[in-house]
């Protein structure tokens, strides 16, 4: 035990010699505790991309690792959200509702082949201000009435798809006349698309919060114990409905980006993003019961989802089998990652 | 005597037709630690959640540091300088020790966690307790013992800047070595000159650690014993009721 005491900051000072003699010693926080699963992870990830590379040249191009980084962006853009969610133990299942929802509004609010007017910046802030309200009626629901998010959420789903099927109405396909805006997205800038620029800068500021933040105490304390958070004087209903504002919000610029990407909308643009986001944060190694986890692991969770798909087509295994082959090994490495923790496992709340 | 850092007068509490404390008198003292006893069901728990705001009394006077006070929530009591100490705890076992003995009061430096200075002021606050059985302060409660966790418990209790701390049955689920621990903790708060009160079944505890006794038996305290002056017969008398305080009414 050599450390010593860090150099006290600022106004504090105490003899630190007296303070290590207690045998208190400050340690450097263990950069390396807890890393065993994302070590694990990057390993399978490395794995993939060996066997993906022998079997397909064309899977470790720099045009196919763009490809990846554009598809998994949207999935880890939600997923900032859905691991906020489910680090207070709770779940968000409303994403594809708020996606159709904001997707619908911002097309139709966008230059388009249906007409109409382009409302220039506000076709970006209506949506985005959509998804914050249904966010936060989300939370205050989960949280005033005491139901589980997972009631309320799923409830929320079917509002947000019906807000998107009336704003869609029975008119043809809205498809995007602004090619500025349906090329955005997969736009190389920096050598990597411009959507995941933004899906990495998600996460870096979730991630900083998280570690850095009162906000980010609270969540790890809501998922291990809400009852003790709020014994200790922590804000624990405002901080979960300012977690569903920003899972909502995050669920919106999904519905945004995703109409962009696919040049145009329907009510269905956001179907299947929840079945990839979901099991990517539960394989990174973020606990459904909540206290455990963090951005980073879903950002290898998702990365690693992606690539396993885009390998799986490129190694010209059949679509058909593609789905079933996926789910097999979702459900494996599922069971992997929440294999040391079988014991404590409860139904979200 | 000094003037007591907290004294009840004829506190009353009742849960409909059911009346718990029927007018109890209590006191404690700055640097003393006085112990609650009684069988279960006398209303220890009850008396305690009025101090701490949880559970406010019915009726009765409250005086903290010789002032009238109403304790009607725990953040007003905690703000006095009311501290509990319960059974279960109320650690987060995936946070640290830092992190938990700073739980709900986060320092921040420029809007962020404020990690050096915390980890300086909680090492400071168990070193005030001469702890010894703690190695790193960056430990995850999950990985504490029982002892430990009062440990820490009771440091988050100095760190608030405590005068008063009530611990609810602090040793109940310790083993022999872990309770001498403890008790020389509790030793240690009312040495730094604040004022404990400690519940326990366990009156060897009780005659080691404490300087005042008080008894509550159905709801009336039955006696104020000063631990020197007593016996462990005696006690067991009040606590089983063979033995009634005179002037105490039933
Ligand atoms: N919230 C409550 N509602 C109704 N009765 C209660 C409540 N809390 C305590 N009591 C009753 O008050 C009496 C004293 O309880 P308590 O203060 O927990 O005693 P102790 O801690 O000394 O064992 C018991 O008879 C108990 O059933
Ligand atoms: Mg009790």
């Amino acid at each position: 035990m050599t450390n010593t005491l860090a150099k006290p900051t600022g106004n504090v000072s105490v003899d630190t010699s007296e303070l290590s003699s207690a045998g208190l010693t400050r340690t450097r926080r263990n950069i390396l505790s807890g890393i065993g699963e994302p070590v694990a992870l990057l390993g399978a990830l490395v794995v993939l991309i060996a066997i993906f590379s022998a079997l397909n040249p064309r899977f470790a191009t720099i045009t196919n690792l763009q490809n990846v980084l554009n598809q998994a962006s949207l999935p880890i853009i939600i997923g900032v959200g859905a691991t906020l969610v489910i680090l207070i133990g709770s779940i968000d299942l409303s994403v594809e509702g708020v996606m159709a929802a904001s997707g619908v509004a911002f097309v139709l609010m966008s230059a388009n082949t249906r007409g109409g007017q382009d409302m220039g910046i506000w076709a970006f802030i209506v949506p985005l201000a959509l998804g914050i309200v249904l966010g936060a009626a989300n939370g205050l629901i989960y949280t005033l009435l005491k139901v589980p998010s997972f009631i309320v959420t799923l409830g929320m789903w079917f509002i947000g798809f019906g807000i998107a099927t009336i704003l869609y109405g029975t008119d043809a396909y809205p498809e995007l006349t602004n090619e500025t805006l349906t090329q955005w997205a997969a736009k190389i800038e920096l050598g990597l698309p411009n959507v995941f620029w933004l899906a990495a800068a998600l996460v870096i500021v979730a991630a900083l919060v998280l570690r850095y933040t009162r906000f980010g105490r609270a969540a790890l304390a809501i998922g291990n114990n809400e009852d003790i958070a709020r014994a200790n004087g922590m804000p624990v209903r405002k901080h979960k409905v300012t977690t569903f504002i920003i899972a909502g919000a995050l669920s919106g610029l999904a519905g945004i980006l995703a109409t962009m990407q696919m040049g145009g909308t329907s009510n269905h643009i956001g179907e299947g993003y929840l079945f990839l986001t979901l099991p990517a944060v539960v394989i990174g190694g973020t606990a459904l019961s909540g206290g455990k986890g963090g951005v980073l692991r879903t950002f290898l969770g998702v990365i690693l989802l992606t690539v396993l798909n885009n390998g799986l087509v490129l190694a010209g295994v059949s679509p058909n089998f593609q789905s079933a082959l996926s789910g097999a090994i979702l459900v494996v490495a599922i069971v992997a990652a929440a294999w040391s923790q079988r014991g404590r496992l409860r139904i979200a709340k | 005597m000094a003037e007591p850092l907290i004294r009840l007068q004829q506190v009353t509490k009742s849960f409909g037709p059911v009346d718990v404390l029927k007018g109890v008198d209590f006191e404690a003292y700055a640097g003393k630690v006085t112990a609650l006893v009684g069988d279960n069901g006398a209303g220890k728990s009850t008396l305690i959640k009025g101090l701490s705001g949880v559970q406010p009394y019915d009726g009765g006077v409250v005086s903290f540091e010789g002032r009238e006070v109403h304790l009607t929530n725990p953040r007003q009591a905690s703000s006095l300088g009311i501290e509990v100490v319960y059974q279960d705890l109320a650690l987060c076992e995936n946070l640290d020790i830092v992190q938990n003995m700073f739980l709900g009061r986060e320092e921040l430096k420029q809007g962020t966690l404020d990690e050096a200075a915390m980890e300086f002021s909680a090492i400071k606050a168990l070193q005030s307790l001469s702890v010894r059985t703690v190695k790193s302060v960056r430990q995850k409660v999950s990985s504490l013992s029982g002892g430990q966790r009062q440990t820490v418990a009771i440091g988050r209790t100095v760190l608030r800047n405590a005068k008063l701390v009530i611990l609810d049955e602090p040793t109940a689920a310790l083993g022999v070595a872990q309770t001498e621990q403890v008790l020389n903790l509790v030793r240690r708060l009312a040495d730094n000159g604040l004022g404990v009160i400690i519940i326990s079944h366990n009156l060897a505890d009780v005659f080691q650690v404490c300087d005042y006794i008080s008894v509550l038996y159905l709801g009336n305290m039955v006696a104020r014993l000063e631990t020197v002056k007593t016996t462990r017969d005696e006690v067991v008398a009040y606590i089983t009721g063979t033995k009634v305080l005179e002037g105490v009414n039933e």
